[in-house]
């Protein structure tokens, strides 16, 4: 099988809705603190670390576009994942978090910023490992879909690269769905009354993504 | 709880879609006092559109389907697309629509006024004779009764009404229409279309052929231009494509003839053995449960292939113990849909500099090249299949994979990405006779009504054709000089193309077909069938359009035989 659908075949994969046009929606756009919310999919105490991934994953810019937790991805993601994702998939996600967060907590930290180290470390791992790296996780996964391998057996770096890029896709999709990016730092034309097949990408939209496309 | 109420008119349409509409309209401007029956509830144009303006944050988790929705709508949710948050309301709720499947087939369905006229994909494209004459050609099911010249003006006729957005090709399996202009091309399209010029002399590439006004108006609710939201199965504002809503309804609205009836379930044709003609149909109301008798000189079923021949199946009487027009046997049989997910995707570094304005809502075509004689013609497989396609720049893997994550990634989520182009082929069932729908009266629904159970795969000839749509696209694309060029293929069922089509066919001869050439049941004359249920065959071309033609031809033609006082 292609190992790029690995992660797909599980469940757990944006990467393919976010090329798909009319993949488009919401997010509360207030921003939201760890301690404000009841989540439904992730365990209070998991919550501080996979926002801090978050905003590793989406940081804020320098230049103004606001991040994970600026935009409130976090609450979203834990929301979207209760009335959006199917229950045994969420019970791998929950696994593979779950696994995440306890290996994070044997790391010494004496601060955040200590802690967001941890995250940018684990981000370089997985965002950035090599194509053989890669391939070998694919592998393992293809194997999980496939039933080959139950979840209790695949290796640690597979299992948390699975959450690393299912994370990272979930806040993709919440990212640019969500109405602030939309409507202020993409091009947001609710009605473009007008449509030219191949024009200027700065005469089309200044160089920003459309808003709506779909 | 049953309520009689006998009323007449001259003529009943059943159902309000594509070509209920069309019957509605073209009986009612005729002079024709005419009940139109729905079996869901009213859908008014504009004000029961319920999240038309809706932005992508105005949904709770984005336009995508919840797990609450998978309950109520689970084989709707099969399409992936119908019952995101933007028009499930507009798809029925399948715990409250059962129906069973021997063979996996995927039925999609709109139970409200409108139909799928409000639903539809909106892509236009006439049959040609290589359609027509196929059956007779392959020496395959029956004839078509009709040629291509039969249809030929009521294609214009109702073109000009409807409003076909597209470019002249002259080409002969796929007749011009009456066309507006055509919706832009995109660089990277264009760009193929080049390409295919330049390596082929039996393929091209031309904007898709959509149901859309893009110039000057249209009749019917203040129809205008395309507004390019792309956002039209959540219904229009702009009435700018051809819906029910909004062009034939209030054409027939207007003209004082028409009574529309919502809630009323439509489940069996009368037959009056003196006259050995149909009096009226049955209804029950889907709200009160109660019933009610509607007579009429003439009677169109236009309520969708499967659920026409399900109230033909449904009319059995001493005289007609299989259903009402079945003596052929074949009431049921020869189902056919078109079978797609099968084509290729690629990338290119080109364009980076260029974009598009406006949301267009549809995409390239490219027109059946295959079994058009000579060098076209495949070993493996006869007919055809056309590609529908399309190009964005929403993708981010690229920057997935360059970046990763941090602020770079983060800016780029809001800039255009790579150039992406895929193609999908869309290609013609075969009308196999076993392929077939037929009634379950152990399982009924909550007015008592027997449940449909379908019968029906893909054969040899479509998994050929399968094979070459994913080579042909690979190939095009790579003479194109796209990169990351990739074959792929999803699982299809039929029904999932939303095309159902033949269960009462046309044919010549009633010993094996249901209907004539002009629509008519052969036993009972005064019964037309116009929606998918009468097609021959199914050409790989979209259908609604011819549809909408024969509609149109088999009115004037009902109309034509009163007036002769021979129906």
């Amino acid at each position: 099988m292609n190992r790029r659908n690995a992660i797909k075949n599980l469940g757990l994969s944006f990467g393919a809705l976010a090329v798909t046009p009319t993949m488009i929606g919401m997010l509360q756009s207030c921003a939201t603190t760890t301690s404000d919310f009841s989540p439904k999919f992730f365990f209070k105490n998991q919550l501080s670390d996979i926002q801090l991934l978050l905003d590793v994953i989406l940081p804020s810019t320098d230049d103004g576009i606001p991040g994970a937790t600026e935009l409130g991805l976090l609450k979203f993601i834990d929301a979207f994942l209760d009335g959006v994702v199917e229950e045994d998939q969420l019970g791998l996600l929950q696994f593979g978090v779950s696994s995440m967060i306890t290996s994070a907590k044997t790391q010494p930290a004496n601060d955040l910023s200590d802690k967001r180290s941890y995250w940018e470390t684990q981000a370089e791992k997985y965002f950035t490992a090599s194509e053989t790296q890669e391939n070998t996780w694919h592998d393992e996964l293809s194997s999980l879909s496939e039933g080959v391998l139950d979840k209790e057996s695949i290796s640690t770096g597979a299992l948390h690269f699975m959450v690393f890029q299912s994370l990272r896709g979930f806040a993709v999709y919440a990212f640019r769905i969500n109405s602030t990016i939309g409507k202020e730092f993409m091009h947001y034309a609710p009605i473009p009354g007008q449509q030219l097949g191949c024009v200027s990408l700065e005469e089309a939209t200044n160089g920003k993504l459309h808003a709506l496309e779909g | 709880m049953s309520a009689k109420i006998d009323t007449q008119y001259d003529a009943i349409v059943v159902g309000t879609g594509i070509s209920g509409g069309w019957a509605a309209k073209e009986l009612t401007e005729k002079g024709l006092k005419t009940l139109v029956l729905e079996r869901g509830p009213m859908v008014r144009h504009i004000e029961d559109y319920p999240t038309m303006n809706m932005d992508p944050w105005d949904f709770e988790f984005g336009n995508i389907i919840t797990k609450e929705t998978l309950k109520r709508q689970a084989k709707q949710s099969r399409t992936g697309y119908v019952s995101k948050e933007e028009s499930k309301h507009f798809f029925v709720d399948d715990v409250t629509h059962p129906y069973n499947e021997d063979k996996s087939f995927d039925w999609i369905r709109g139970y409200h006024v409108g139909g799928r006229s409000l639903l539809w994909g909106r892509h236009s494209y006439r049959l040609s004779d290589f359609d027509f004459e196929a059956n007779l050609k392959d020496g395959i099911a029956v004839d078509w009764p009709i040629r291509y010249k039969d249809i030929a003006p009521w294609y214009s006729y109702v073109e000009k009404h409807v409003g076909i957005s597209g470019e002249k090709l002259g080409l002969p399996q796929l007749p011009d229409s009456e066309f507006l202009k055509p919706m832009e091309l995109k660089c990277t399209e264009k760009h193929l279309r080049e390409s295919l010029q330049k390596n082929y002399t039996d393929r091209v590439l031309t904007m898709g052929r959509i149901a859309h006004v893009t110039e000057g108006t249209k009749p019917g609710a203040g129809r205008i231009s395309c507004q390019y939201r792309n956002r039209c199965r959540r219904g229009c504002p702009f009435g700018a494509y051809f819906s029910s809503q909004s062009s034939t309804l209030p054409m027939a609205q207007a003209t004082g003839n028409m009574t529309l009836r919502p809630n009323s379930i439509v489940h069996e044709v009368v037959y009056d053995p003196e006259t050995k003609k149909a009096s009226g149909v049955k209804v029950i109301d889907r709200e009160t449960k109660m019933t009610y008798t509607y007579k009429a000189k003439v009677i169109f079923l236009c309520a969708s292939a499967v659920a026409s021949t399900s109230i033909l199946m449904q009319s059995k009487s001493r005289y007609f113990p299989e259903g009402m027009g079945n003596q052929s046997g074949e009431l049921g049989h020869n189902i056919m849909d078109h079978h797609f997910k099968a084509g290729a995707y690629a990338e290119t570094d080109e364009f980076e500099d260029q974009y598009y304005i406006g949301n267009r809502p549809g995409g390239f075509y490219i027109p059946r090249f295959r079994n058009l004689g000579d060098d076209t013609n495949h070993k493996d497989f006869i007919r055809g299949y056309g590609y529908q396609g399309d190009s964005s720049r929403s993708s981010w893997a690229k920057a997935a994979k360059e970046v990763g994550y941090g602020p770079e990634f983060t800016r780029s989520l809001v800039k255009p990405g790579t150039w992406t182009i895929d193609m999908n082929g869309f290609g013609e069932i075969l009308p196999y006779h076993e392929n077939k729908m037929y009634l379950d009266y152990d399982k009924t629904d909550e007015w008592g009504l027997p449940t449909v159970t379908f019968d029906a795969e893909i054969k040899e000839n479509e998994l050929a054709m399968r094979k070459d749509m994913k080579l042909q696209a690979v190939e095009m694309l790579e003479k194109a000089g796209f990169k990351n060029v990739k074959a792929w293929e999803d699982h299809y069922s039929m029904g999932l193309g939303i095309h159902e089509m033949g269960t009462a066919r046309m044919g010549r001869d009633p010993k094996t077909s249901v209907l004539n050439g002009f629509n008519q049941v052969h036993e009972v004359p005064n019964v037309f069938v116009t929606d998918g249920a009468c097609m021959t065959s199914g050409g790989n071309q979209n259908p609604s359009l011819t549809y909408m033609a024969l509609t149109a031809r088999a009115v004037n033609y009902a109309v034509e035989q009163l007036n002769k006082r021979n129906l």
